[in-house]
């Protein structure tokens, strides 16, 4: 998926104020290496495309439930490109009452030539960047034919193991996630693909993720707040 | 006449500059066409700890002892939380166990996989798994469908049996660097033989170049065909291979592979590079050819002993 200059977040239409989402620092942060690193984290994107790469222009929306908040709300931007060598991650600080029918995170990043080329994918949590505990919020690319809104794709750094995703203790919530593992890929190799559906409660539904590593298995959780924008 | 000394040293020396540059141009665009045209085969002889491959054709009726199988559960099976040999107790069972006192159960395995199934070889010490990624749709109702996302997995017990594996599909051989649970290649080599001049008189091929593969490399035959896409999202030829466990400590499985006749390449892939990629030149098959070797080892000596004796006169 090719990620724009713009993510935009789709707010509750309510009031509209001229308000604006800025960045938390007054750089953007963003890094290309040729020498990218293997990441430590397990969940590198939470979306609801998948992360082919696209010259046309998507914007990226998510669900809306920090922004009635009455203090400011820093939200983490992340973007990965699958090989690994670029990078960009940055808080944002949406405003208090922010109440608007999309909500836009400037790109003030020089490289948006590699994301037009490059498998990526974007993970949104709320809260500043590092907060391992923050609830994902699906993103939502914007493209010039609506997606279809049925699966949300959470990207996973498994190295190449075998994962299941559970929404519930049921063999029905339960599903085995797609290998996307590749030659030169380094960031992610896993896709689950988990129902919308399992995601319409009014708070965050928290996905287990088990990893078959070898003799054992790892288990860990992610919150994900439902989407609400698209339909 | 100095001025037409002048001109003839002048056009000599242009014959001879053109002659050189022929002589360049023709030594690239045989180059280049052996390279799109010669015909040639690889062998690649790795240690590794993982082997990914999209088989071409059907595994049919490898035999596995004592394994202990990893398959689908039922639908209306009892859902376990647990993962003993990493296999999902949500998704998928074990063998079960015949006795009390037995953790899992064993079972002998005839494995028969269609073609157009991926799977991944993997090794630790004391545990070889081939794991069955997917096969293709229309065998979705096979046996061998309940072994999607399980594993036949053999055990120190287990692997002294294992045999040889022989194999039909594209393959990477070593982990990819984003699979770090995995081993690369740990050391290997690999031989190209092909076709030289003197083929025309005996029809035998002759071994053109060789070379040590290092620890840590991941490689494959790239493959040339539009259609020609395989595992980890590269082009592969497809290539027969045969796989051993020949020390059961380590359980590294012992590749051989073998490329089909073509004018092919190596791919040698180290950690975040791009693919380095081996193949003879139109230099190794000169230099390989016995009888080409001979006829200039003979006119070079000619010449050496003309020139000694006209330097005496």
């Amino acid at each position: 998926m090719r990620i724009s200059a713009v993510l935009c977040l789709t707010l509750l239409p309510t009031t509209l104020f001229a308000q604006e989402i800025k960045l938390a620092e007054t750089e953007f942060r963003e890094f290309v290496t040729e020498n990218a690193r293997v990441s430590g984290d397990i969940v590198m994107g939470v979306m609801l495309s998948d992360d082919s790469s696209s010259p046309a222009l998507p914007y990226l929306s998510t669900a809306n439930h920090w922004i009635t908040s009455d203090a400011e709300t820093q939200v983490c931007v992340r973007i990965v490109t699958k090989d690994g060598r670029y990078e960009a991650e940055n808080t944002y600080v949406v405003p208090q009452r922010y109440q608007q029918s999309s909500a836009e995170f400037p790109y003030d990043g020089t490289r948006s030539d590699i994301l037009t080329r490059e498998p990526a994918a974007a993970l949104v949590k709320i809260g500043s960047c590092g907060s391992r505990d923050a609830v994902a919020v699906p993103v939502l690319p914007q493209t010039e034919t609506a997606p279809e809104l049925d699966l949300l794709h959470v990207f996973i750094n498994a190295a190449g193991n075998a994962v299941d995703v559970a929404w519930g203790r049921g063999r029905d919530q339960t599903a085995d996630c797609v290998d996307v593992t590749e030659l030169d890929g380094l960031k992610y190799t896993s896709r689950c693909d988990v129902p919308l559906s399992a995601l319409q409660g009014a708070g965050p539904t928290s996905l287990t993720f088990f990893v078959a590593r070898g003799n054992t298995e790892e288990n860990f959780r992610l919150s994900v707040l439902p989407p609400y924008a698209g339909k | 006449m100095p001025g037409n000394k002048q001109k003839r040293s002048g056009a000599t020396w242009h014959g001879k500059a053109i002659a050189l540059a022929a002589i360049v141009l023709a030594a690239i665009l045989s180059d280049l066409l052996y390279d799109r045209l010669g015909q040639r085969s690889a062998v690649v002889e790795a240690s590794a700890g993982s082997l990914r491959l999209d088989l071409t054709r059907e595994l049919n009726g490898k035999f596995f002892e004592n394994a202990i199988v990893c398959r689908r559960q039922e639908v209306d099976a009892p859902v376990q939380h647990d993962a003993l040999y990493g296999c999902s107790g949500r998704t998928h069972m074990l063998t079960p166990p015949r006795n009390a006192d037995e953790q899992v159960g064993r079972e002998n395995v005839n494995l028969t996989l269609p073609a157009g199934t991926s799977i991944l070889l993997s090794a630790r010490p004391g545990l070889v798994r081939l794991s069955v990624i997917s096969i293709p749709d229309v065998y979705a109702d096979s046996v061998s469908a309940g072994l999607v996302g399980g594993a036949i997995i053999l055990d120190e017990r287990a692997i002294p049996a294992f045999g040889t594996l022989a194999m039909t599909g594209r393959a990477v051989i070593g982990a990819g660097q984003s699979q770090t649970d995995l081993l690369a290649v740990t050391q290997g080599g690999y031989q190209f033989s092909g076709w030289t001049p003197t083929a025309l008189l005996d029809g035998q091929w002759r071994m053109l170049r060789k070379g040590a593969l290092l620890s840590g490399s991941t490689v494959y035959f790239p493959g040339r065909d539009s259609d020609a896409e395989g595992p980890l999202g590269q082009p592969v030829a497809q290539t027969r291979l045969t796989v051993s466990v020949p020390d059961p400590a380590t359980s590294l499985l012992q590749v051989t592979a073998i490329s089909a006749e073509g004018p092919m390449a190596l791919k040698i892939f180290y950690f975040s590079t791009e693919p380095l990629t081996v193949r003879p030149s139109i230099t190794d098959v000169l230099l390989a050819d016995p009888i080409l070797t001979f006829l200039a080892t003979l006119i070079l000596g000619l010449i050496a002993i003309y020139e000694f004796l006209r330097s005496r006169d």
